[in-house]
């Protein structure tokens, strides 16, 4: 068994804790008069309560309304208002402290017990007290009505238990049936008891239970069966049954080693659970009245334990706060094969539930048997070879696994026979006929056989803390800040993800996605641990399972929601109880819930379908969900709008507000302006305008302005567009307006000069009047305004006037809209415009292409030379010389792509589906096709010399064959090595083509017997690299980029060696081609060190040969290259020596500065702009007669003739 | 009660025998049987006998006189150790054949066939034939026959037929060895991690029995490992039971050409071209010689045809 704490809170001492009924609330009475209501499950303080003066013993909520009392050791007893928060009265009476308060289940009173050796009760509606029960003569510690009956119980310092029989005062207290009372219903009534002989009305003691040897704290009627449990000071917990006359002591719970303070029943299970000032909280078998665990805090004495009605959750208070906690997991321990899930119910047996019937069958077995009699069954696991179950239970050190048969025949819950148990913590199949089994204590992993004998024992590292199923024949190790993939057969670790305190897993049904579980965090993962999303819960998280198609559903304690792999994630129902999901099968979610049933919950998936289509650009399926579903809401839109769909949302919405802003986010003005219409609003119009305007929409902006009355913009929209005609109509309408300020704006737009002195002078503005009429020979206008003026000519004293100023004339016709390119409608609009959406294209839209950020390939060349450069200098002579051009190919011609083969064999099994699903010349290798695999080389890369290939055809061939031995005397099985093992579906079946792994092995191979001055088997093994990847798949781009990186390298290399050996074959005397071929060489694109080699030959060559400037250049290329070192001080004695000539003896075809290709035929130069071709499958460069010739480089393909290129993807 | 059911005296020695433990059966005596079970374990015997290329002349003769009225079963034991000792001259026996009469005619006739007539569809439709009349489910070693003759020629769909036909067998069927193995090699030629994993560990555990005196049956299941583990890729776990099948100094033609695909994956066939001189010693005939040659016959082909264009 095990304590499971769900929440804490630090305060002073608490004295008195009570659950509220339905929501996750407890209130907690200090010691320090102040009241707390606190959500557990959020571990938030909802409220503080203080009107006692002095410590508050005790706290109740009602049980229906909202409404909760207090009692305190200032006499009061205190209800308080939920809703308002405040206390609505106090009922005062007792006279000493008080020690327990309580609403009745049904009738309107309140029960409370006191230091003042009474027990009370009060009706809380007319606040009155109804009863005061005497007897008890010493302090009533506890005092609780009965669940159902009208009974009372009370526990006092005075050594006894008392059962109260209040059905005397419910009948007095409860309203009559009718006004009219009859005859019988007034003899019953007056024949009630009205005092007992101690004065007590209408409540009378039914028992006294003596057997506490010291003064009783608390005592407490069980749920539903006529028992009592009762907590001393004399450190024990007393068992008692009552019938209808009389009651007795049962049995005794002895352990406890201090006052025990509060006992109570388990609502649900035969416990009892206890707490005393020993600082325990111990847990009893009801029947046995045996310990069945005890838990034990440092610091802490316990004042009172609570149990909630409904919920398996227990509440505790002690000296520095209260702790909320639960016995033992409630998750149902399962396991799901095929269409069946298999599950341990409440009453610890097993159970199957056939989802393809939606039956649960009877009961199969029972695991009462198996380990104590209260551990719980943690994990299940199934395996369909023997039909058998692998169960874990306990904790810790005694954790232990149970192998169990189950029966073929369900006929109920039989014990079973047939157990093989162990040590474990966690326990489950690995493959038919093995499993393992996690101890935590020593970190070992058991693989163990059905037989239950140990095959293998893994050690595991210290840091792992559990293991979950990692699907056949693997396992995740947990560890606190990681989960590691482990292969058991293997003892190999194979991937590793960071991520906290991971308790669950829950894998994909294709089994490519796994989500981790924590108490709060669902991380969700590939199969290679690779992370795809995570996302954080407030509340806890509890299960997990993927539907068919990939998404992710998972519940917490009060939601079912979902994600999907991109991290959406929503919430798809609320839930009233907790549930655990098993699996997902289209709307139907089926969950276990915590009393170990299999409930069916129907969900909406409209939601996450539709995103996740929208998500995976599937259109056609968006389009369907649009047409078919009522998807609406705020939700949904934002999401639309965040996710750049504004068109899509536009089809959710009938609001015009948003209509219109969607309207105008996706640039759809006709919607816009149609919504606008109906809002009218100037923001609108104006938002229309701005929109409009930078679409050059100007029909549009003309139809806004003109709605907001907006006359000077439209003048000047006007004038832009050069439509004098309407311009002439604004300084109209201004006219009319009496806008003066317009009009004269306009006359400005327009150059109508009469209009605009007349403006003036209405405005008062003479002398400009004249001014303007005078200068634009306007004079008779001029005479009549000096006429209104009074003024004579003379008296105007005007400066030079020039010409009259122009009106521009438009270059062009009147502009219409501004031109937009033509627009195509989304597919979206194109959709629902036309309703038909199979034939259209999203391919553009495909995520794949736009995503893919290819990176170059990065090889990393372990080269030894890196390390000690002068090293090599060992082997290359220094005396001699090397020379090489740096090149960029240009990409091979590329043909067109060649025609997929027709298949004409009609191979079967797994032959059949390579050559199907062949999309490489090795792939066709691998099935053995090897005419068409020549073929496609032919067609790709334009190999016509075969035989090299001999070697690498055989290999990749054979590389894939097994012969698995059968009968003797038979010939063996023809087996074969997949590339993936993993892989369940046959159109992506491919063989195993070896290859790719060890390239950069062979490279380095390559480099050291460069490094060793072994050119022609640096050749060999460069040419051999290149016939691999010749006949290579690999899986995806960054590996074809990588094989690309490699040919270019080996192409380089034996280019590079290649005139290095001719430069060494050259007489004596031919000491031009000597240096040309030296300088050429330090062109190759060699690795650096390499290339300092190149450049070291290339200036001892030169400087040798008197050609000091060549000389003098590559002594600079070598200091570039490295500036330090013995080599770097040769360079800079070559180099000062030479620069004191500065030239060069013999003329050689080799400008330094000049960017050229090499000839692999005839190692010259090919300058730029020179004609060229080139070879196929590594893009070596030929002079065009080479045309037609094999490669000298790969001596496997021709030169220049057309070819589609290679093609290694699977 | 039957025999072979787990609780029958027969479910050991069976499951011995088809997972090659010749040795151990040879060790049982006739006694240790109750009298209806012995002219079976005699049986095993014999063919265990054979199997381990020693001479059963002695036994049949027992047999024949322990059992006078299994003339019919002797006579084709007989002519079975003979085929393994003088090999097939003058053996008409097996060729006379054509409608097998029981159950072990229809197996061993079909071994003949494949073995020294190279006739795999006379051999299948042999065992077919008898399957088609057969009405007793203990007869199911034609059907471990006849699937790896299926297997053998790549028709992994005919196999699963013949493994889907056990559908139809009451369950007891389906718990015998014989279905377990055939079942097993299925698997492994279906290929996925869990398919091949569970045979893996299917013959790993049949590895924990005493193997202290059987080398034959130890290299037999050992060799079966290397190829499951070959096909998961395991290459550390590969080199590791090639180390153990080389300590007992057996080999097998399987082997041998296993061993080649091996060095092509990790070696980069440094070794094969030996190994395949090795293979041509010790089984001249193995299908891995025949598809080099074949292979090398098609390139030769595709060499001149891309040299003359």
């Amino acid at each position: 068994m095990k304590m499971l704490t769900k929440f804490e809170s630090k305060s002073s001492r608490a004295k008195g804790v009570a659950f509220h009924p339905t929501r996750p609330w407890v209130l907690v009475s200090l010691h320090s008069s102040t009241i707390q209501l606190w959500d557990y499950r959020m571990g938030t303080l909802i409220d503080r309560f203080e009107d006692h003066e002095g410590p508050v013993r005790c706290v109740n909520f009602h049980p229906t309304q909202p409404l909760f009392v207090s009692g305190g050791d200032d006499y009061t007893i205190k209800v308080w208002s939920l809703n308002t928060r405040k206390c609505i009265f106090s009922l005062n009476g007792h006279l000493d402290y008080l020690r327990a308060v309580s609403f009745h289940h049904d009738l309107p009173w309140i029960l409370s017990s006191s230091d003042d050796q009474t027990i009370r009760i009060w009706n809380w509606q007319n606040r009155q007290e109804i009863a005061c029960l005497t007897g008890h003569n010493h302090y009533v510690m506890s005092a609780q009505f009965h669940p159902k009956d009208d009974l009372i119980i009370s526990a006092s310092l005075d050594q006894t238990v008392r059962v109260w029989d209040i059905s005397g005062l419910r009948k007095k207290h409860s309203a009559p049936t009718s006004s009219a009372r009859s005859f019988e219903d007034q003899l019953q009534r007056q024949q009630l008891p009205q005092q007992d002989i101690f004065g007590n009305v209408n409540a009378i003691v039914k028992y006294v239970l003596e057997g506490h040897d010291k003064g009783v704290n608390y005592a407490t009627f069980h749920p539903t069966l006529p028992l009592i449990v009762s907590a001393g000071d004399d450190r024990l917990v007393k068992l008692w049954r009552m019938n209808a006359t009389t009651a007795w002591e049962v049995d005794t719970c002895r352990g406890h080693t201090g006052n025990v303070l509060s006992a109570i029943f388990h609502p649900q299970q035969d416990l009892i659970i206890s707490v005393a000032d020993d600082k325990t909280i111990r847990v009893w078998d009801m029947n046995r009245r045996t310990p069945v665990k005890q838990f034990r805090r440092e610091h802490d004495r316990f004042w009172l334990i609570a149990s909630h009605p409904h919920i398996n959750l227990f509440a505790t208070c002690h000296d520095s706060g209260v702790m909320v906690f639960k016995l033992e997991r409630e998750r149902p321990a399962h396991a799901i094969f095929q269409n069946k899930l298999f599950f341990v119910n409440g009453e610890k047996q097993v159970q199957c539930y056939d989802f393809s019937r939606n039956e649960t069958s009877l009961p199969m077995l029972s695991l009462k048997k198996i380990g104590k009699t209260w551990s719980f069954m943690r994990s299940l696991s199934y395996n369909q070879s023997d039909n058998s179950i692998l169960v874990t239970h306990g904790e810790g050190d005694s954790g232990q696994y149970a192998y169990i048969t189950l029966p073929k025949h369900v006929t109920g819950a039989i014990e079973p026979t047939d157990i093989r148990q162990g040590e474990g913590n966690f326990a489950c199949f690995i493959s038919r006929n093995r499993f393992v089994s996690f101890v935590k204590s020593s970190k070992t992993l058991l693989v163990k056989d059905t037989n239950n004998n140990t095959t293998k024992t893994i050690q595991l590292d210290s840091s792992v803390n559990d293991v979950l199923s990692g699907g056949p024949g693997r396992v995740l190790l947990v560890k606190t800040h990681a989960v590691v993939n482990y292969d058991v057969q293997q003892r190999k670790e194979l991937a590793e993800i960071s991520v906290n305190n991971v308790k669950y897993v829950s894998w994909s049904n294709d089994g490519q996605h796994l989500a981790l579980l924590s108490k709060h965090t669902i991380t969700i993962a590939t199969k290679d641990l690779e992370l795809v999303t995570s996302m954080h819960e407030t509340i806890r998280i509890k299960s997990a399972a993927w539907d068919d198609s990939g998404v992710l559903l998972y519940s917490t304690l009060n939601h079912i929601k979902y994600s999907l792999l991109n991290g959406d994630h929503g919430i798809i129902k609320t839930l009233s109880n907790t549930v655990y999901i098993t699996k997902v099968s289209q709307k139907q979610v089926y969950c276990l819930n915590r009393a170990g049933e299999v409930e069916v919950i129907t969900i909406d998936p409209t939601e996450y379908r539709f995103k996740k289509s929208l998500v995976n650009k599937n259109f056609n399926e968006v389009l369907r969900i649009i047409k078919n579903s009522n998807l609406v809401g705020q939700n949904i839109i934002a999401y639309l709008q965040k996710k750049g769909y504004p068109e899509v949302a536009l089809q959710f919405v009938e609001d015009p507000e948003t209509r219109f802003d969607l309207a105008v986010e996706c640039g759809n003005l006709q919607v816009a302006l149609s919504e606008a219409k109906t809002l009218n609003d100037n923001g609108i119009w104006k938002k229309l305008g701005d929109e409009a305007l930078k679409q050059g929409n100007l029909e549009i902006v003309e139809f806004v302005y003109q709605q907001i009355h907006s006359f000077d913009k439209l003048s000047f929209l006007y004038l832009c567009r050069g439509d004098s005609e309407r311009l002439a109509k604004m300084a109209t309408i201004a006219e009319h307006r009496r806008d003066l300020s317009s009009l004269m704006q306009n006359t400005l737009y327009s150059n109508d000069v009469k209009k605009r002195c007349q403006t003036l002078i209405q405005s008062g503005m003479l002398p400009l009047a004249y001014t303007l009429a005078k200068s634009n020979g306007l004079d008779d206008l001029a005479a009549d305004i000096l006429l209104e003026a009074g003024i004579s000519e003379d008296k105007v004293v005007l400066p030079e006037l020039g010409r009259p100023c122009e009106l521009p004339k438009p270059v062009e016709n009147t502009i219409e809209h501004w031109p937009l390119e033509d627009t195509t409608l989304s597919f979206f609009e194109t959709a629902l415009l036309t309703g038909k959406v199979e034939n259209l294209s999203i391919e553009e839209e495909d995520p794949q292409n736009g995503a893919e950020d290819v990176t170059r390939a990065n090889i990393d060349l372990d080269d030894p030379m890196n390390d000690d450069a002068e090293e090599e200098e060992d082997a290359w002579d220094n005396a001699d010389d090397l020379s090489i051009p740096d090149d960029e190919f240009e990409d091979a011609e590329q043909s067109n792509e060649i025609d997929v083969f027709q298949q004409s064999a009609v191979a079967e099994g797994e032959v059949g589906y390579w050559l199907r699903n062949a999309k490489t010349a090795a792939g066709y290798a691998a099935a053995g096709a090897f005419e068409q695999t020549a073929s496609m080389l032919n067609k790709q890369l334009g190999v016509v010399n075969f035989e090299p290939l001999r070697p690498r055809f055989l290999e990749v061939y054979q590389s894939s064959k097994l012969y698995l031995p059968g009968i003797d005397d038979l010939p063996a099985m023809k087996d074969y090595i997949r590339a993936d093992n993993d892989e369940d579906n046959p159109n992506k079946f491919h063989p195993l083509i070896p290859g790719f792994d060890n390239l950069e092995d062979r490279l380095s191979v390559g480099f050291k017997h460069f490094k060793a001055n072994q050119l022609p088997e640096a050749i060999k093994v460069f040419r051999d690299i290149i016939y691999t990847i010749t006949l290579l798949t690999v899986a995806d781009d960054e590996e074809q980029e990588k094989c690309e990186e490699i040919l270019r390298l080996c192409r380089e290399y034996i280019l590079g060696l290649s005139m290095e050996l001719a430069r060494r074959a050259l007489g004596p005397d031919d000491i031009k081609r000597n240096l040309e071929l030296a300088a050429y060489f330090t062109r190759a694109g060699l690795q650096g060190p390499h290339r300092i080699n190149a450049l070291q030959v290339a200036m001892t060559q030169s400087f040798k040969n008197k050609n000091y400037a060549s000389a003098s250049y590559f002594a600079g290329e070598v200091l570039a290259a490295s500036a330090s070192g013995q080599r770097a001080d040769q360079a800079r004695k070559i180099k000062a020596k030479s620069d004191l000539i500065s030239k060069d003896a013999i003329e050689i075809d080799f400008d330094p500065y000049a960017e050229f290709d090499i000839c692999c035929a005839s190692f010259t130069p090919i300058y730029k702009g020179e004609p060229s071709v080139s070879e196929a499958l590594v893009g070596a460069k030929y002079k065009e007669q080479y045309k037609g010739q094999l490669c000298s480089i790969t001596k496997i393909t021709a030169i220049g003739v057309p070819a589609s290129g290679l093609r290694l993807k699977s | 009660m039957d025999a072979f059911a787990d609780s029958g005296e027969l479910y050991t020695i069976r499951n011995q025998f088809y997972t090659n433990q010749h040795r151990k059966i040879q060790e049982y005596s006739l006694d240790q049987f109750s009298p209806e079970n012995q002219l079976k374990v005699l049986e095993y015997k014999i063919r265990s006998a054979v199997a381990l290329e020693e001479d059963a002349s002695q036994l049949i003769d027992s047999g024949k006189s322990l059992f006078p009225n299994q003339e019919g079963l002797f006579q084709l034991l007989s002519a079975w150790n003979d085929l393994k000792s003088f090999g097939t001259d003058d053996l008409t026996y097996f060729d006379d054949i054509k409608l097998a009469q029981f159950e072990l005619q229809a197996v061993l006739t079909a071994i003949y066939r494949v073995k020294f007539e190279k006739d795999v569809e006379l051999a299948i439709n042999i065992l077919t034939s008898y399957i088609d009349n057969l009405n007793n489910f203990n007869e199911l070693e034609p059907f471990l026959v006849l699937v790896q003759l299926h297997l053998a020629t790549g028709n992994l769909q005919a196999a699963n037929k013949v493994m889907l036909a056990f559908q139809k067998f009451p369950d007891s069927a389906r718990d015998s060895i014989v279905y377990q193995v055939l079942e097993s090699w299925i698997l492994a030629i279906k290929g996925e991690s869990d398919n091949i994993s569970n045979v893996y560990y299917f013959y790993d555990e049949l590895l924990s029995a005493d193997f202290d005196n059987d080398p034959q049956g130890k290299f037999k299941l050992l060799n079966m490992l290397f190829v499951l583990t070959l096909q998961m890729k395991h290459y550390p776990e590969v080199q590791e039971l090639l180390v153990q099948l080389k300590d007992l100094n057996i080999t097998s033609g399987d082997f041998i050409a296993n061993q080649i695909t091996f060095d092509y994956l990790t070696n980069g066939g440094a070794q094969a071209d030996e190994l395949r001189s090795q293979l041509a010693k010790v089984d001249p005939e193995h299908q891995c010689l025949a598809e080099f040659q074949e292979k090398n016959a098609q390139f030769d082909d595709i060499v001149k045809k891309y040299q003359t264009t």
